[in-house]
């Protein structure tokens, strides 16, 4: 085992200037520290035992009353019945007198009547879209009846022309019901029996955009807003469809 | 009230009272707390200066010095006597430095090296400091070192501690402990010498 010199004489040859330095203890201690510091590391045990001693099940002289645990869960539900019930107004009245004091000004506006008409306007909607109702002005109707029968027309035609140069003895079901109109003049007749919904069915089926047919049979371009309109108002184009009745295209 | 004390290297193995018979003291009921009382009478001194070498602060030391005997308290009982009871808390008071430290820099949230001159920086506010004389340019270059590299340097130049037990505290090899002091102590001379 080493002993002092060999340990002296290590740091000779490692740092002659370091084992020349006076080994000099440099730190000051308070006076009469190591004196009472045995005092006061017992003082801080006898703290820290007392503390989990309050925690702890078996080292402590535990005094509960008789019956404690029997009608501790009564105890403690009449405790919560017993509570006052604080409204939200109360406690904001405790945490902040000011808040308290602005909480009912409301510094947004509404318009007049709002809340009256939210719920028929709202229900409109809904039915809107439900139904898918075109709603179209006579105008407008009649004008696409007399496009169908223009493509009507043409398919009669072909159909006839078909017919006159086929081979065969069979003829397509609505081209000759097409000729038979044609021949017992009965073309407005039939033309008045289209629905709204058959010319709708139409427009679908043959890829037609409905919305774009009913702007189309509607418009007349003198009518149309002009580009200044536009820049002037960003409405103009809402404003001219009310003016033409096609509502829905507003949506 | 200032006291300079000449530290003379007391012999580790110099007991008042035996270990062995202290411990059998503690673990009676009847003798715990006096016997306590003796232990920390025993070794207060040595591991008062080892921690506050590390630490400087005396208010720092006391509180590190205070929380390492309550776990000694806490632990004593269960003490296996694998080691000798000096190495035992010298592992405790070394290893309540190092989390003391560590605990700083988590803190202030800075790196482990500005905790270092922070700590020279506390040998300079000493009122004694003298930035002139050899003594203070030694503790301002160990403050430097890393600390468990202080640790090594400490506890063979103060306490003049073999290798062989500082081994059983630290729980390193008695090679990597040499090579540790070699390196510190040329560190320590070189900032002597050029500083």
């Amino acid at each position: 085992m080493e002993n002092n010199v060999d340990i002296l004489n290590e740091l000779k040859e490692l740092s002659p200037i370091i084992a020349g330095i006076e080994k000099k203890n440099l730190f000051t201690v308070p006076a009469g520290y190591f004196e009472n510091l045995s005092e006061g590391i017992l003082a801080g045990i006898a703290i820290e035992e007392n503390v989990s001693n309050i925690f702890s099940s078996g080292s402590v002289d535990n005094d509960v009353p008789h019956g404690y645990f029997d009608t501790l869960a009564d105890t403690i539900l009449d405790k919560i019945k017993a509570q006052k019930i604080i409204s939200a107004s109360e406690e904001l009245s405790a945490l902040s007198p000011m808040l308290y004091s602005i909480q009912n000004e409301n510094v947004f506006e509404v318009p007049k009547d709002y809340f009256n008409r939210v719920a028929e306007t709202t229900v409109s909607r809904v039915k809107l879209q439900q139904t898918k109702v075109v709603v179209m002005n006579r105008r407008s109707t009649m004008v696409i009846k007399y496009a169908i029968a223009a493509a009507l027309t043409g398919v009669m035609a072909l159909g006839v022309f078909k017919f006159t140069n086929s081979n065969t003895n069979g003829i397509d079901p609505v081209v000759a019901l097409g000729d038979k109109i044609a021949r017992e003049n009965r073309f407005d007749e039939e033309l008045d029996k289209v629905t709204d919904a058959d010319i709708v069915k139409f427009l679908e089926a043959n890829g037609s955009d409905v919305k774009a047919a009913l702007v189309a049979s509607s418009v007349d371009e003198n009518e149309l807003p002009s580009q200044e309109d536009y820049l002037m108002d960003e409405k103009a184009l809402d404003k001219y469809l009310n003016s033409i009745n096609v509502k829905e295209l507003k949506n | 009230m200032i006291g300079f004390f000449i530290f003379t290297a007391q012999p580790y193995m110099n007991q008042q009272l035996d270990d062995k018979e202290l411990l059998v003291q503690f673990r009676d009921p009847a003798t715990k707390e006096r016997s306590f009382t003796l232990i920390i009478k025993k070794y207060q001194e040595k591991l008062y200066w080892h921690i506050r070498r590390m630490v400087v602060s005396h208010d720092d030391a006391n509180d590190v010095l205070q929380n390492m005997f309550i776990k000694v308290w806490n632990a004593l009982g269960n003490f296996r006597e694998d080691s000798q009871l000096y190495t035992w808390l010298y592992r405790i008071a070394t290893n309540e430095s190092l989390t003391f430290l560590e605990q700083q820099k988590k803190r202030a949230s800075v790196s482990l090296s500005d905790v270092e001159s922070g700590l020279s920086n506390r040998l300079k506010a000493d009122k004694h400091f003298d930035a002139n004389k050899l003594e203070w340019k030694l503790q301002v270059a160990i403050q430097q070192l890393p600390e468990k590299q202080r640790v090594v340097f400490n506890l063979r130049y103060y306490d003049e501690m073999p290798y062989e037990k500082m081994s059983q505290i630290l729980e390193t090899s008695e090679g990597a402990l040499k090579a540790s002091y070699h390196h510190a102590v040329k560190k320590i001379e070189d900032f002597i010498l050029n500083r």
